[in-house]
């Protein structure tokens, strides 16, 4: 699991130095509330806040 | 009742249940923005509130006023000011709700549109009706039209259609006393009186919240077309753009890059670039094919007698999948690879042309002072609006926001860059957004004016509860 999950380390990184919130397009889970913590990009900024 | 309760309670009446939040995950999220900023205070907001409707954000900017309560208007988060944080805390309006197209009207090339739309959304309805919406940063997939007429941002087809604050003919605004107004509508030269489009466009939403603009769209040029020149300088650069603009060429694209940035966007696709390169221009065509090859062809001619040297394709072709985001293209981009290690922040500044160089040595000189040689991004120009002739420049530095000191560094860099980008006479510019640190240079550059400015601002928000503590205003 873990190594499966580590070649996706570079975009996790790069989404928490960035935030860009181009992973709200077609996300299943933002487009319920259209809350931004509901996105990619939420998950990451609480994780690495 | 605690007062965060009293408000909260207000405004679940306005939106329901299911549009704010006052839990700290939700709230979080809209800590940070796109810039560096984020990482040096705490901007967490008290409540989130998603309106649907202008009326929806009237009611909440009553509410706010009759409790003193500041607003902090969000679009996509983009912001590479930190323009939308929320310096005071208090209520977080994320407008990403309200993303109708209203209309697309072909035949006046006008349309209508909610402002939390983002401007991919807007592309693709355009598109549908055989018309071109021109504004397209890189953020576009995410960032809004109400973030892009508040904060400008620039566009990679804004040399011959200009920036965002170009697209606009008419729009809704919701004043900080809880008013709405309309200004303009879908006829292009619409200025009854004083042009009052251009007190809201570019203000970060200070002086209201705008909620609907029309936009222009244009004829969907059949063909597009590119070629990069390579420079041994910045100044042989400039003066090939004034030759391209005196030969009658009509680019879409004028983006320059010094050879940092070039490396950093050609990192994903992994382009060679060539030894002697020092600058490089991207220039961009659009229309007919015999007229975009002849354009091509010329830009090229202008370019070699001022001393440049055409970049092979796979360099012209990696550099605009790089640039070039939208639905179609992002997973091309190295858009947020590049990202990986450091923090990306810029400073924006505008200069008399022939000072560029000067600038950007400057530049070089106070990274070395501080530092940062080998994390250099490098500097870029890009032209806009309507001409080939570049006018902004920008310095992007990556940080790492793990070393402490470096965002305290930051912020003295900034310093430095704007204090002598005034000394050598020229200006913050708007082109990304003044933001949440840019007060004091944007006061000293005012001068006076600054006095109207606040005047403007007393009588448009009287309360002073939109974007309290931003953008220079107490």
């Amino acid at each position: 699991m873990t190594e499966r999950l580590s070649k996706y380390e570079d975009w996790a990184r790069a989404c928490m130095h960035l935030r860009c919130g181009l992973c709200r397009e077609n996300c299943p889970a933002y487009s319920q509330l259209k809350l931004d913590s509901y996105s990619a990009k939420g998950k990451l900024t609480m994780l690495y806040h | 009742m605690s007062a965060t309760d009293h408000l909260f309670e207000k405004l679940v009446n306005v939106v329901g249940s299911n549009y704010l939040s006052i839990e700290l995950c939700d709230r979080l999220v809209y800590s940070k923005d796109y810039s560096i900023e984020g990482f040096a205070g705490d901007y967490t907001p008290d409540i989130v509130v998603k309106p649907a409707s202008v009326e929806e954000v009237q009611q909440i900017v009553e509410i706010a006023n009759e409790l003193g309560v500041p607003i902090y208007t969000w679009g996509g988060g983009t912001s590479m000011s930190g323009n939308p944080l929320a310096v005071h805390h208090g209520i977080v309006l994320d407008m990403k709700r309200m993303n109708r197209i209203l209309e697309v009207d072909p035949d006046n090339l006008a349309l209508t549109v909610e402002a939390g739309a983002t401007m991919a959304e807007v592309q693709a309805a355009a598109m549908k009706h055989n018309v071109f919406f021109t504004h397209q940063p890189e953020s576009c997939l995410s960032s809004t039209i109400g973030g892009a007429l508040s904060c400008m941002g620039i566009s990679i087809f804004g040399a011959k259609y200009g920036y965002a604050y170009d697209q606009v003919i008419g729009l809704e605004v919701v004043l900080g006393t809880g008013q709405a107004i309309q200004v303009g509508n879908k006829s292009y030269l619409n200025v009854p009186a004083h042009n009052l489009l251009n007190l809201f466009l570019g203000a970060e939403g200070t002086l209201g919240i705008i909620t609907k603009a029309v936009l222009k769209v244009y004829p969907v040029p059949p063909t597009r077309d590119r070629i990069s020149i390579g420079f041994p300088d910045i100044a042989t650069a400039m003066e090939a753009c004034k030759r391209v603009h005196s030969s009658g060429c009509w680019p879409e694209t004028v983006y320059a890059f010094d050879r940092r940035s070039l490396v950093q966007y050609m990192e994903r696709a992994k382009t060679p670039i060539p030894e002697e390169l020092s600058m490089a221009i991207l220039f961009g065509c659009s229309g007919e094919s015999d007229m975009v090859e002849k354009s091509l062809e010329v830009i090229s001619r202008c370019c070699q007698e001022t001393g440049g040297y055409e970049l092979p394709t796979e360099v012209t072709e990696s550099w605009w999948d790089a640039v070039n985001i939208n639905r179609e293209t992002f997973d091309k981009s190295n858009f947020a690879l590049s990202h990986t290690d450091y923090e990306p922040d810029l400073i924006d500044a505008c200069l008399p042309f022939s000072r560029f160089q000067e600038f950007s040595d400057y530049c070089d000189e106070v990274k070395r002072e501080f530092g940062w040689v080998d994390i250099d991004f490098g500097s870029f120009i890009v032209a806009g609006p309507r001409g080939p002739i570049p006018f902004c420049i920008y310095f992007s530095v990556p940080i790492d926001t793990r070393i402490p000191r470096e965002v305290e560094k930051w912020f003295e860099f900034k310093e430095r860059m704007y204090t002598r980008a005034l000394e050598m006479g020229g200006s913050v510019s708007n082109a990304n957004g003044v933001g949440l640190r840019s007060a004091p240079w944007v006061r000293e550059q005012l001068g006076s004016a600054w006095d109207l400015l606040t005047g403007i601002k007393s009588l448009t928000d009287p309360n002073n509860v939109l974007n309290r503590g931003q953008r220079g205003f107490d």
